[in-house]
C-alpha cells in the first residue's frame, strides 16, 4: 500500500484496534462499499479494503 | 469537497493596507468550516486567487465585539498538514508562514465535528504543534445531541489548552461567544512550534483525548445510517440518482425558459433605447450589435446557470454528491476514472470552466488531468441554444411514445453522445498519455444534514456574480472584437455582396472553408465558426449576423427559417456532431492552461477535440448523404 494512502486511512480512522464495519456496497459487482470506522462512515475499493487487516 | 466559482478575481494583493489581525478557518472538508465562514462573514468575502498557484483564497472581515477587525481566511479543508492536492499544499504552506504572497495567521479557529470527535481531535492535535493561538469551535453539537452524544467542552479545552466553544454553524449558535474566545486569543503571542509527530501516535492520542471527554456515547449518527440505507441501497440508490439527475436537468431547461426570455426582452428593450439615443455610425453599431448583441448572448445563460449550482450546492450542502460519485465509481473505474470525477463532471454540464476548476480536489495528478481532458465533452449549457436553433430547424416536432416528442430525443442523443465520447476518451487517454497506477477510490461520507439556505443563498451569489464579472469582462472584449472583424473593413461603395463578405471575419471564414468543405460546412459557418472560438453560443449570434447581414431589408426571415432554406439535413447534422465535440471555448483553454500550468494541454486538447470533432461531423455528414 503506498505511503499517502496509508496516512489517508490512519487520519480517517482507521487502525489497530479499531472496530470496523461493513455498512453497504454500491450496486456494481457490490464494489465499492461503505464501511463504518468509529463515528465515520468511509466508501473505499474493495482492493483496498481487502488490504485492511480485520482481526 | 466544494465546488469552485467561474471565474477567479484579481490575486491577492500581499500586503493589505490596514493590517487587520488574520484569522485562518481550518479543519476537515466536511467538518462546516464554510458554513462557520459563512455565517460570521455573510457576503462581506472576497474571492481572490494564491499567486501562482490557482486555489482559491476566500477572506471575509469580521469585527470583533471589541471593536477589531479581523480577517478571517477560509482555508481549504484538508485531513492532515501532509497534503495531496495543490489546495490542500496551500493550506499547510499558510499554517507554516511559507506561502508565497500571505501572511502567517495570527489565530487558527480550528472548527471541529462534534459528531466524529476522534477524527477531527487529530488534526487539532497536528495543527496545536504549530504553536499558534488557536480556538476551537465545536461544531454541530445540535446532530450530536440528536444522537445522544454529550462532550464535556470545558474538559477539552483544558486538555488542549485552548478555548472550546461548541456551535451549530447553520443556525448561527455561539457565534458570540466564539467572537470574544477570538478575540482573547489574539492577544496571545505565538508559541514554539514542535516538531511533526508521528500520524499513527496522533490518532491515538486523540482516540483517548476524544473518549474521556465523552459524557454519553449515544448511538452514532442514526438519522444518517437510516437514510443511507436508502441513498445507497442496490436498487433504490441508482433509481434515486437517476430521478435527481432528471429532475435537475429538467428544471434547468424549463423553469430557466421564464427568466431567459425577460433577460432577452430586457436586451431588446436595452438596444431600442440605445438605438433611439445613439446618431447612426460606429458607435451605435458598436453598443447595438457588439456590446449588447455579445453580452446578451450571455448573460441569457444565468438562469440556467443560477438553477444548475443551486442543484449543486444543495446536493453537495446535504451530504449527497459524496453518495453519488460512491454509486458511479464502478462504472467511472471502467474508464480508469474514479467516483471523485463525478462532481467535476456534474458541473460541467453547466459550464467546463467551473467543472475544470472542481477537479482540484481529485489528489492524484493523472487522474485529475484525464477529468480536465474530458470535462469539455459534458454537453455545457453554452451549447444548448446551438442544437435548439439546429433541432428546430431540422428536426421535426413529431410525437414518437406518449410525451415523448422526436426533438426531445435528438437532444437527449446529443447529451448521451457527448458523456460516451468523453468516457471512450477517458479510456483511451489513461491508455496513452496519462497512463499509470489507477489511483482508489478513498472518501469520507459526510453525515445527511439539511442543506442551509445561507451557505446555499452565498454560494449562488459568488458564483453568478463570477459569471456576469466574466460576461462584462473577456467575454464582452471578444464579441467587441468579433464584431470589429465582422464589420471592418466595410464594404466598398456600390458593392453588391452581404457587407460580411468584406470583412476580416468574412476573409477568415473564407479561407477556413476549404478546412470545413468536406464535412458539408458551408462558408456562412466557416465564418460563425471563427466568432463561435469566444464562446459556443457565439455560434448562433454570429450565423444570426451572416444571414442577417447578408439579407435584403424587407427579407424578415427568423434565423431558424433562413437555415431551414439554405442548409441541407446532412449539413445540419453534422453541425450538431461537430458541436459535441468541439473545443471552441477559449475560456476553457485558457482555463485548463492555468490549471495545468502550460500550454501543453490546452494544446493537445484543442486538439484531440478537433480532430474528434471533425472526424464525427465528417462521419455524419457522409453517412446521413448517403441514407437520404
Amino acid at each position: 500500500m503506498a505511503d499517502d494512502v496509508l496516512l489517508r486511512l490512519l487520519e480517517l480512522g482507521f487502525d489497530e484496534g479499531v472496530t470496523v464495519k461493513k455498512l453497504h456496497a454500491a450496486p456494481i459487482n457490490g464494489d465499492p462499499i461503505a464501511v463504518s470506522v468509529g463515528n465515520t462512515t468511509v466508501a473505499l475499493r474493495r482492493a483496498l479494503a481487502a488490504a485492511i487487516l480485520v482481526a | 469537497m466544494t465546488i469552485e466559482t467561474c471565474i477567479q478575481s484579481a490575486p491577492v494583493r500581499p500586503a493589505t493596507p490596514i493590517a487587520a489581525p488574520m484569522v485562518a478557518v481550518v479543519g476537515y472538508p466536511n467538518a462546516g468550516k464554510t458554513s462557520l465562514f459563512n455565517a460570521l462573514t455573510g457576503t462581506r468575502q472576497k474571492v481572490g486567487n494564491y499567486p501562482g498557484v490557482t486555489v482559491e483564497r476566500k477572506s471575509g472581515a469580521y469585527v470583533l465585539p471589541s471593536g477589531v477587525a479581523v480577517e478571517l481566511v477560509d482555508l481549504p479543508g484538508c485531513y492532515s498538514l501532509t497534503p495531496r492536492s495543490p489546495d490542500e499544499a496551500v493550506t499547510r504552506d499558510t499554517l507554516l508562514g511559507r506561502q508565497p504572497g500571505e501572511r502567517t495567521p495570527d489565530a487558527l479557529l480550528i472548527v471541529a465535528d462534534a459528531t466524529n470527535l476522534p477524527a477531527h481531535l487529530r488534526f487539532a492535535l497536528e495543527l496545536k504543534r504549530l504553536g499558534i493561538p488557536a480556538v476551537m469551535a465545536l461544531n454541530r453539537v445540535d446532530m450530536a445531541a440528536r444522537d445522544g452524544l454529550v462532550l464535556d467542552a470545558s474538559a477539552l479545552s483544558r486538555a488542549l489548552g485552548m478555548p472550546v466553544i461548541e456551535t451549530v454553524a447553520v443556525r448561527k449558535r455561539g457565534l458570540d461567544t466564539l467572537a470574544l474566545a477570538i478575540g482573547a486569543v489574539l492577544d496571545q503571542s505565538h508559541g514554539p512550534a514542535l516538531p511533526t509527530a508521528d500520524p499513527r501516535t496522533l490518532s491515538r492520542e486523540a482516540r483517548a483525548l476524544a473518549k474521556s471527554v465523552t459524557l454519553a456515547e449515544g448511538e452514532a449518527r442514526r438519522a444518517t445510517r437510516a437514510l443511507d440505507r436508502i441513498a445507497l441501497h442496490p436498487v433504490i440508490g441508482p433509481l434515486l440518482l437517476g430521478g435527481i439527475l432528471f429532475l435537475m436537468f429538467q428544471a434547468v431547461f424549463s423553469w430557466a425558459e421564464a427568466p431567459m426570455t425577460w433577460i432577452e426582452a430586457g436586451i431588446t428593450w436595452a438596444q431600442s433605447i440605445a438605438a433611439a439615443a445613439l446618431p447612426s455610425g460606429f458607435l451605435k453599431s458598436l453598443v447595438i450589435d457588439g456590446v449588447l448583441a455579445g453580452v446578451g448572448s450571455v448573460i441569457v445563460f444565468l438562469p440556467q446557470i443560477v438553477i444548475l449550482f443551486a442543484f449543486i450546492l444543495l446536493l453537495e450542502g446535504s451530504g449527497y454528491m459524496v453518495r453519488a460519485a460512491f454509486l458511479v465509481d464502478r462504472p467511472m473505474a471502467r474508464v480508469g476514472l474514479n467516483g471523485g470525477a463525478f462532481i467535476p463532471l456534474l458541473s460541467s454540464f453547466a459550464c467546463a470552466i467551473p467543472g475544470i476548476m472542481a477537479t482540484r480536489t481529485i489528489a492524484d495528478p493523472r487522474d485529475r488531468l484525464t477529468t480536465i481532458l474530458i470535462a469539455p465533452l459534458m454537453t455545457c449549457s453554452a451549447r444548448l441554444p446551438v442544437y435548439a436553433v439546429i433541432i428546430a430547424a431540422f428536426i421535426p416536432a413529431k410525437r414518437v411514445w406518449g410525451p415523448i416528442g422526436l426533438q426531445g430525443l435528438v437532444l437527449f442523443g446529443l447529451y448521451t453522445l457527448g458523456i460516451l465520447g468523453a468516457m471512450t476518451a477517458a479510456w483511451a487517454l489513461r491508455r496513452t498519455v496519462t497512463r499509470g497506477p489507477a489511483p482508489t477510490f478513498l472518501m469520507e461520507m459526510p453525515a445527511w444534514q439539511w442543506p442551509s439556505l445561507r451557505d446555499t443563498a452565498v454560494g449562488l451569489w459568488l458564483r453568478a456574480s463570477a459569471f456576469l464579472k466574466r460576461a462584462g469582462g473577456i467575454i464582452m472584449t471578444v464579441t467587441v472584437a468579433l464584431w470589429l472583424l465582422a464589420s471592418y473593413p466595410a464594404p466598398p461603395e456600390g458593392a453588391t455582396g452581404p457587407a460580411i463578405d468584406y470583412s476580416i471575419a468574412g476573409k477568415i471564414g473564407t479561407a477556413l472553408e476549404p478546412i470545413f468543405r468536406p464535412i458539408g460546412f458551408n462558408r456562412e459557418i466557416s465564418i460563425a465558426l471563427v466568432p463561435g472560438l469566444a464562446a459556443r453560443e457565439v455560434a448562433v449570434s454570429a450565423l444570426g449576423t451572416v444571414y442577417a447581414l447578408q439579407a435584403t431589408p424587407d427579407d424578415a426571415h427568423s434565423l431558424v427559417e433562413r437555415l431551414r432554406t439554405s442548409w441541407s439535413l446532412p449539413t445540419a447534422l453534422a453541425f450538431l456532431a461537430w458541436f459535441v465535440f468541439a473545443p471552441q471555448c477559449l475560456s476553457t483553454l485558457a482555463v485548463v492552461r492555468r490549471e495545468t500550468n502550460s500550454w501543453r494541454w490546452p494544446a493537445f486538447m484543442f486538439t484531440y477535440l478537433f480532430a474528434l470533432a471533425y472526424l464525427f461531423a465528417g462521419l455524419t455528414y457522409w453517412t446521413s448523404r448517403a441514407l437520404i
